[in-house]
């Protein structure tokens, strides 16, 4: 069952390759599409599912699948609108349809992989493989963006395989890189060797997953994109790289080295919020802030698993909460680029006098986005405040509160300042008969934010998933 | 025999720390390949026949023929002979680079004291030239010479599987193959884009992402 994840985009990709007509192509991208992602929800319902000892769909894997196929079912709806706005050749069209198709292949092959050194194939593999998104534009900002976003983390990976070369000397010789058995061999791996892997594997896939300071790359590979690829890089591409860093942490619980995993990842956490804030405040161009948010949120997260107990339920759920939200948000900033024609906050300016719809989806992005209720950002937050000063970290705690804030600040004055006054620029509506396809996707997006944390089956999922963890 | 090889390893990394030569990088990576195929040759005992097979036409094909050729084109198509000038001279280079190596060298010593499964001369040759490859990144300014020490810095993490006690799987030397194959090839399509773009591919000209 879990091959056909793979079989269908990949039969879909190289029958769009092979057939010459336009609209039977499109008929085969919605048909595989729409089938990958009823899929994947499907696998997700009676995880756990193996195909081959490689290939395991666990209970925390199926968290994120899920989420990669809401955050991309979204996006292909998207992208309906999107492609009717944007005047592509036929080539160019076949390749952004089959790039669409081939990256959640990449992403699954992440999420379900059972070994550490496959987990690192497919993580190089989503790289590669995000890169033409980046360049689509073809500007000059583009080929900075792609080049710095290809090489740094490319030398990423290539450190979180020294990583794996030091943890299979960590394992010894009787020992193997599955992470089942990482998990429960734990106790008899050498000290020494865990913790200088464990460092690697950080900087690499702490690279990948934008955690400061590696994250050079993020903000402009994450603004020069076009908004749908934007919102698979910030929504699904960082937390499969995170996911690696959350399998790592298990295996680092259970050799009794949490307190180096738990230090680096507070350490890393702490800089990347401190960097997000305060790139965030002085922001010219809104793309940007988002991406330097998506530093801020990875930041919170790596605090959560650093600390450990009830946070882990919050950093899963923060996890859950971002993906859908900064992806929503990141649609949304798409219709104002093609309403606007500028990514410069100075120039968007009038929104909800001029395009109502596209200023309210805004608000609510940046409502959900900043932890007010009924985010599930929110209650993230909460529970991870509250875990901090029950632990005795009180500094840390007062500190990430008054960053926080400062985030809400930033990011509210911004907000504020785009939706209302007047626009000066030359603006252009969306067509009435495409406005279903750009609007919808976000604002479903939302609604399922809303549902992470109140809807019974979804939050007891999440909480599964970090009690599993927590065990 | 072994340690003459690790030595010849080891001193590329050092002429490459004082050479401007861009051709030079190239050639230096096909003698890294060559050491590497003579390294796993060595080998052929104390792994499988298929595993060694393997990795041996890893090492002859790719990094010592398909690679420096791939490099050299990518030289030749962007007529980039020489380094640009840096803020730190050859003498500085070459300076850092030694230090670089006796801190390799001492962490293998202090590593093999502890754990007597590993490979000390492997292990420290491997370790600096990892952390020479990251130096050269940092320090040089065409696009050209970041790809020839990314190699370098592939070529380092090669021989410090090598000098682990645990075999890699043929799944991993697959997977690293396609990394280093698909990576060197979009790297050599961009720079011919940044070379179009720009006239020149030094890393100065991609600063003007900034904030």
């Amino acid at each position: 069952m879990l091959a056909i994840l793979f079989f269908i985009p990949v039969t879909a990709v190289t029958l769009i390759m092979i057939v010459k007509s336009v609209h039977i192509r499109r008929i085969i991208f919605c048909v595989a599409a729409f089938l990958f992602s009823v899929l994947a929800l499907m696998l997700c319902a009676v995880a756990p599912i193996s195909a081959t000892k490689y290939f395991i769909l666990d209970k925390t894997g199926s968290l994120f699948l899920a989420l990669l196929a809401i955050v991309w079912s979204a996006v292909v709806v998207y992208s309906k609108g999107f492609l009717a706005s944007e005047i592509l050749s036929v080539r160019k069209e076949q390749l952004y349809c089959s790039l669409l198709l081939l990256f959640p292949v990449a992403m699954t092959g992440v999420i379900t992989s059972a070994h550490l050194g496959l987990f690192w194939v497919f993580v190089q593999i989503t790289t590669l493989l995000s890169v033409p998104f980046i360049y689509m534009d073809k500007k000059i900002s583009a080929l900075e963006a792609t080049w710095k976003y290809l090489f740094i983390c490319s030398v990423g990976i290539a450190l979180a395989f020294v990583g794996v070369v030091l943890l299979s000397q960590a394992i010894g010789v009787n020992g193997s890189l599955f992470f089942a058995d990482m998990g429960s061999n734990a106790k008899l791996f050498s000290p020494m060797w865990i913790g200088f892997s464990f460092v690697f594997l950080m900087v690499g896939f702490g690279t990948k997953s934008g955690l400061a300071p590696m994250h050079a790359w993020l903000p402009d590979a994450h603004s020069e994109a076009p908004a749908p690829a934007s919102a698979m890089l910030s929504g699904m591409m960082l937390n499969t790289a995170l996911l690696g860093i959350v399998r790592l942490v298990i295996m680092m619980n259970n050799a009794d080295a949490g307190k180096i995993s738990s230090a680096l990842l507070t350490v890393s956490g702490m800089l990347s919020v401190i960097i997000g804030a305060l790139f965030m405040l002085k922001n010219t161009n809104y793309k940007r802030m988002l991406a330097y948010s998506s530093i801020e949120n990875m930041g919170i997260i790596a605090i959560c698993l650093g600390t450990g107990g009830a946070a882990y339920y919050a950093a899963f759920l923060h996890i859950a909460g971002h993906a859908v939200i900064k992806a929503a948000f990141f649609l949304t900033s798409g219709i104002l680029y093609q309403q606007f024609h500028s990514k410069q906050i100075d120039d968007t300016r009038g929104l909800i006098s001029r395009f109502p719809g596209a200023g309210w989806l805004w608000i609510s992005c940046f409502i959900m986005l900043s932890g007010l209720p009924p985010s599930p950002l929110f209650f993230s937050k909460l529970i991870l405040i509250k875990t901090l000063f029950g632990q005795g970290h009180y500094m840390l705690a007062s500190a990430l509160l008054c960053i926080i804030l400062l985030v809400i600040y930033g990011m509210g004055k911004t907000v504020l300042n785009m939706i209302c006054g007047e626009a000066e620029t030359v603006l252009s509506n969306i067509p009435q008969h495409t406005r279903f396809f750009w609007y919808t996707p976000p604002a479903a997006l939302l609604t399922f934010a809303v549902l992470c944390w109140c809807y019974p089956s979804i939050t007891g999922f999440i909480r599964g998933v970090a009690e599993r963890m927590a065990q | 025999m072994e340690l003459l090889i690790l030595i010849i390893f080891a001193i590329t990394m050092l002429y490459v720390s004082i050479t401007m030569r861009i051709e030079t990088y190239v050639h230096m990576l096909f003698l890294q390949g060559i050491s590497l195929s003579f390294l796993v040759a060595l080998r052929l005992s104390s792994l499988s026949i298929f595993s060694t097979s393997f990795l041996l036409t890893e090492t002859l094909i790719f990094k010592t023929i398909l690679v420096p050729w791939i490099m050299m084109k990518m030289v030749h198509e962007n007529a980039a002979l020489r380094e640009l000038s840096s803020k730190l001279s050859s003498f500085y280079c070459a300076v850092i680079t030694t230090i670089i190596f006796i801190f390799g060298f001492g962490m293998a010593h202090w590593a093999s004291g502890i754990d007597n499964t590993i490979r000390p001369l492997y292990f420290g040759v491997s370790l600096s030239v990892i952390m020479s490859a990251l130096f050269f990144i940092v320090t040089r300014r065409m696009l050209v010479t970041h790809v020839a020490a990314y190699v370098m810095l592939e070529n380092g993490i090669f021989l410090l599987s090598l000098s682990v006690s645990q075999e890699m799987p043929l799944l991993i030397n697959l997977g690293v193959l396609l990394d280093i194959f698909v990576a060197l090839f979009i790297f050599g399509i961009f720079i011919t884009h940044i070379k179009s773009t720009f006239d020149e591919i030094d890393i100065d000209k991609l600063t003007t992402l900034k904030g």
